[in-house]
């Protein structure tokens, strides 16, 4: 049983890991962030299968940034998994997506997401989005551990 | 038999009766005076039969002096013989009859009488014993006589029963209780039996049951001695079953106490008398009934004693009994008074004159009056004294009643207009009436006693034998149409009604025959039924060629309703039509002749006879064509062709079409002159105009068939093009469909493309903004001026892309959602707009919004898409150095908003106004301004979606106002 406050990034564009795991820094975020490319993958992930069973190799994360567009398992439909999950019920879900779609928005709020972010098209952009977070989420919001 | 003996007994049951008396006057005068007994001693002493009386033993008390006398003989005197015992002085009676029977008549207290011979004497004697109790007393006389006589007699009864045997009568003597024990032969052969067989039968055996009843009446009155005898007609059955009349008299025989012993019946057959009086009576009933059939009462008039005999007919006419016997004076009390003098009359002048009585009067019966009639024939004696009359009486009131009848009848018959005439079987002329005199034209004294046969038209000869023949039939005739002819030859129509004229006796005598005249209704019938004829064909000729639009059969139908109409032999229609040579067409129709009888005669041509018809003239009618004087003026016949069917009478019609045109004419022919009637005339006018109307009502037809055809043929091409565009539609719809599903499909791989866009388009151009920032910060030191201007560069493409994309996608977003509009305040989209864009601020730009704003029904979204464009567009075209300007205004048009964004703005040239609201229509380079071009776009579209539209005007260098059309909300 193993909670931390790592960071769980499901993304499969490494633009997007490479730029998001910039601006993380940029910000001062030291948190271990571990990241998924796919949507199984992720699913796996929580559940524990095969590799993910090391739980101090793969803890909980505090917060789990989602992308909406993945292979195999796309992001709401992991979203959904997760919230059908009890024990999983507390767990911070952050969508971070290029899709500015009102429908996704309603769709990722409606599975449970506890914030819809568009990506920022400039990494001065994403810079301001990661110290945001940080300020927000890592100093002010309190987690709901999940224990397993 | 013994009939003198009745006498002799008569004298002496009163001889006996005055004995008794005598013993009572005895009796009496023993109690009484001894004169009296002296006065009865007398009496006894005077009678002229012996008597003595005896006491009770048998002592003589008493004997009279012819006692004395007859017993002298014996020499015994009465003085001797006083008080001596009887049996001791006359020994001799001891032993005998004269013994027995005193002591029997002691013994029973009876009266004994018997007669007995006394030997010493040589007499026989007669006695009389009266027993008394204190002795007899004995009447005696000498017999002897009496006796001798009836041996006499005895001696004569051979011959009498000789007599009896062969009497002419039959004679019978039968013992009380019927049987026969004596017969003659004439009785047994009245009956047909023989005699033994009849002997021991009785008469009632033989008598006819239905006389039974009367004979056994009459018989038990003779012996209860109501009557001596009896005579009764009566039937008796004869062995044979044959029934016989017998004329029976009856009487009883007595024995000598006068006790009935036998029957003596004497028969004579009266079966042929009575056969007479049955015939007699017979017709004496027929007599009756005849009279009672006619009602007529006899009578017969006694002169002696005025009486009159009525028969039963008579009888009911007086209302009297049955068989009454009244006197004639009497009778003639019943007369009316007024007419009983002159009945009085009536019979002394018939027997003055000795002529027959002939007299009528009236009597009251019950509450009417009723009139007899009586005729009466005087009897006459030899010497030509009256005896009497016989008569007959009837009740005449009917008679009288039908002789008033009669009388009226024969002046409503005088009177009557109607003729009335009678005749005889021999059909001549009886009676004639006035009636009569003015029908025929011949007075009465002209016709009675001719044959009715001058009434009658030579060709019906036949006539009045065969109704004779039916009314002796039994037939009547009544209301029978004839013709008769008059005096002066015309005929007449007749009604007549034909009745038999009986005699009393019901044998038809005679006919009478009434007349009348109906000559006036038979024309006026026979008119009627002409015209119902006309009327009738008119109406079927009316009816056929309104309803004929074969051109062709309703020709044929006109020519022979017309030719019916006139009554023509035959007739025929022809064309008025003319070919390019001018001639006539063979077109016609016949009726009445063969088509045959024509055919070699070619049309009719414009001949003087034909002419005025096909010039559509006046109808041309002779009563005798051949002798018109336009007839048989023309080449080559002269008249008519050789074999045409004969012309006498003709007519000829012109048929005038509504036009005026000619279309053809009716002609009609027959053999006879003068068969055409102005009238025929006239309705052929009529049907002419009839059957012209018609027959353009055909042609139009036709012509109207022809363009129907027309119309159907362009109908069925229409019907084709519209299959056509049908199939067309059909087909369209089908690719219609086919596209729309295409589309569909088109859309929603178009929806998964600016998704796929939104996300994936816009991650490298992320990557490309990221790295470029990210090699701009992280390796500024390690690039050169130029080379940081590249990446610059490429940023500022990125970016550019960026916003393409973000437009594109918006205005596929705005064509393609579903959107429901509702009510927006404008006003406030218009404030979140400027709040929300840097250059709208009104450090950068002057924007008024002309409050009150109405709200519109729309989409706030698209309403801010169109809001955010024309604002931004507004203050973006501006010349440099001009601070923007946009006044924001809205009125209402109708049920729309109009909301318009004026800008001091450098305006667009008109011919550039369509091509700024296309997308990526842009009229400056993106050098010049800034823009994707999808904008003004995404304005258009949105406006269209929610019901409105934009628009722009605009002068170049003079600002623009863009508006937007929305719907009102209210």
């Amino acid at each position: 049983m193993s909670t931390t406050n790592s960071i769980l990034l499901i993304e499969d564009n490494e633009d997007d890991v490479f730029l998001m795991k910039r601006a993380l820094k940029g910000a001062g975020i030291t948190n271990q962030l571990r990241v998924l490319e796919d949507g199984q993958r992720a699913i796996d992930y929580f559940s524990g299968l095969g590799e993910f069973a090391d739980r101090d190799q793969y803890p909980i994360p505090a917060i789990v940034f989602l992308d909406l567009k993945l292979p195999i398992k796309m992001g709401l439909d992991v979203l959904a998994w997760i919230r059908a999950r009890e024990e999983f019920a507390s767990l911070v879900v952050v969508v971070l997506t290029s899709s500015n779609e009102s429908s996704d928005v309603k769709r990722a709020y409606g599975l449970g997401a506890n914030s819809y972010v568009v990506k920022p098209p400039t990494a001065d952009q994403l810079l301001d989005l990661a110290k945001a977070f940080k300020w927000y989420w890592l100093e002010f919001n309190r987690f709901d551990r999940v224990t397993l | 038999m013994l009939l003198d003996e009745n006498e002799e007994g008569l004298l002496r049951s009163v001889a006996l009766q005055n004995a008794r008396a005598v013993l009572l006057a005895r009796e009496r005068a023993e109690k009484e005076t001894v004169e009296a007994k002296q006065r009865v001693t007398r009496i006894l002493e005077s009678i002229t039969d012996g008597f003595y009386a005896l006491d009770k033993e048998w002592h003589f008390t008493y004997l009279n002096r012819k006692g004395e006398e007859i017993l002298s003989p014996l020499r015994r005197s009465r003085d001797d013989l006083m008080g001596k015992s009887f049996w001791e002085e006359f020994p001799a009676f001891l032993g005998t009859d004269i013994e027995k029977n005193y002591r029997r008549a002691f013994r029973e207290q009876a009266t004994v009488e018997f007669e007995t011979y006394f030997q010493p004497l040589d007499q026989w004697f007669e006695f009389h014993i009266y027993s008394a109790p204190d002795g007899l007393s004995v009447y005696f006389r000498d017999a002897t006589e009496r006796r001798r006589s009836l041996e006499s007699l005895r001696i004569s009864e051979g011959r009498l029963r000789a007599m009896f045997n062969q009497a002419a009568v039959g004679m019978a003597i039968a013992s009380l209780d019927g049987h026969l024990e004596q017969l003659n032969l004439r009785f047994s052969q009245f009956l047909g039996y023989s005699s033994e067989e009849l002997l021991g039968k009785s008469f009632l055996e033989v008598t006819h049951p239905e006389d039974l009843e009367k004979t056994g009446e009459k018989v038990r009155k003779l012996i209860s001695a109501e009557i001596e005898d009896y005579t009764l007609e009566k039937r008796y059955q004869r062995k044979n079953g044959e029934i016989v009349w017998g004329m029976t008299s009856v009487t009883l025989l007595k024995d000598q106490q006068g006790r009935p012993e036998k029957f003596v019946g004497i028969i004579e057959d009266i079966t042929t008398r009575k056969h007479a009086e049955a015939a007699v009576r017979e017709g004496a009933e027929r007599l009756q009934l005849a009279l009672s059939a006619g009602h007529l009462g006899d009578w017969s008039w006694n002169a002696a004693t005025d009486l009159l005999t009525l028969g039963p007919e008579a009888c009911r006419a007086f209302v009297l009994p049955k068989s009454s016997v009244v006197s004639w004076s009497a009778l003639r009390e019943q007369f009316h008074p007024d007419d009983r003098q002159r009945d009085l009359a009536a019979v002394a002048e018939a027997l003055a004159k000795k002529s027959d009585y002939a007299s009528e009067y009236r009597i009251q019966r019950d509450q009417s009056v009723v009139w007899i009639a009586s005729r009466g024939r005087g009897v006459y004696s030899a010497d030509g004294a009256i005896k009497g009359m016989i008569g007959v009486v009837q009740n005449v009131t009917g008679q009288k009643e039908a002789e008033k009848t009669r009388s009226r009848l024969a002046s409503v018959v005088e009177s009557s207009d109607d003729s009335i005439i009678s005749t005889g079987l021999d059909t001549v002329i009886m009676t004639w009436n006035k009636g009569a005199e003015r029908m025929f034209g011949y007075t009465a004294a002209e016709v009675i006693g001719k044959s009715v046969a001058i009434l009658i038209p030579p060709d019906s000869e036949d006539e009045e034998p065969k109704i004779l023949q039916r009314l002796l039939n039994g037939e009547r005739i009544d209301h029978y149409e004839t013709l008769r002819a008059r005096n002066d030859g015309t005929l007449l129509n007749v009604s007549l009604t034909v009745s038999p004229i009986y005699d009393s006796a019901n044998n038809i005598v005679g006919v009478s025959k009434i007349s009348r005249d109906i000559t006036d209704r038979k024309r006026a019938e026979e008119a009627l039924k002409d015209e119902r004829r006309i009327l009738e064909l008119l109406n079927d000729t009316g009816k056929a060629i309104a309803s004929q639009l074969d051109l062709r059969n309703l020709v044929q139908t006109v020519t022979d309703a017309s030719t019916a109409l006139t009554g023509a032999k035959f007739g025929a229609f022809f064309y008025n039509v003319a070919n390019e040579q001018g001639e006539s067409l063979m077109l016609y129709t016949l009726s009445g002749a063969s088509r045959e009888a024509f055919e070699n005669f070619g049309q009719p041509r414009a001949t003087a006879i034909f002419s005025p018809t096909f010039k559509g003239e006046a109808p041309v009618r002779s009563e005798d064509i051949t002798k018109d004087p336009r007839y048989g003026q023309t080449e080559p016949h002269f008249g008519m062709p050789k074999g045409h069917l004969p012309v006498k009478s003709y007519l000829a019609v012109p048929v005038v079409s509504r036009s005026g045109a000619v279309i053809g004419g009716l002609f009609f022919g027959h053999p006879e002159p003068a068969k055409f009637t102005e009238r025929a005339e006239r309705l052929i006018v009529g049907v002419a105009a009839q059957a012209a109307i018609a027959i353009d009502n055909a042609r139009l037809y036709d012509g109207a068939q022809r363009e129907i055809a027309e119309r159907k043929r362009v109908e069925e091409a229409l019907r084709e093009a519209q299959d056509q565009l049908r199939r067309h539609a059909d087909k369209l719809e089908e690719q219609v469909a086919e596209r729309t599903a295409r589309l569909r499909e088109t859309i929603q791989e178009l929806e998964a493309f600016s998704y796929s866009v939104s996300h994936d388009m816009r991650s490298p151009l992320r990557a490309m903004q990221g790295y470029s920032d990210a090699l701009l910060e992280d390796y500024k030191s390690k690039l050169d001026e130029p080379g940081q201007d590249y990446l610059k560069r490429i940023r500022r493409a990125a970016s550019r892309m960026d916003l393409l994309i973000q437009d594109v996608l918006a205005y596929s977003r705005v064509a393609k959602g579903e959107i429901a509009l509702e009510k927006v305040k404008i006003e406030n989209v218009i404030h979140d707009v400027i709040q929300n864009y840097p250059a709208l601020q009104a450090d950068q730009a002057l924007i008024t919004v002309h409050s009150p704003l109405p709200p519109v029904l729309g989409h706030e979204a698209y309403l801010t898409q169109i809001v955010s464009n024309f604002l931004n567009n507004a203050v973006k075209f501006v010349s440099p150095g001009t601070k923007p300007r946009v006044d924001v205004r809205a009125t209402i048009q109708g049920d729309m908003v109009r909301v318009s964004f004026e800008d001091n703005g450098i305006g667009i040239a008109p011919e550039h106004q369509a091509q700024i609201f296309q997308i990526f229509g842009r009229v400056y380079s993106e050098k010049q301004f800034e823009g994707t071009g999808i904008g003004l776009a995404i304005a258009k579209k949105a406006a269209e979606r929610m019901g409105g539209f934009v628009g722009v005007v605009s002068e170049l260098g003079r600002g623009s106002q863009f508006f937007v059309l929305l719907k009102r909300a209210l």
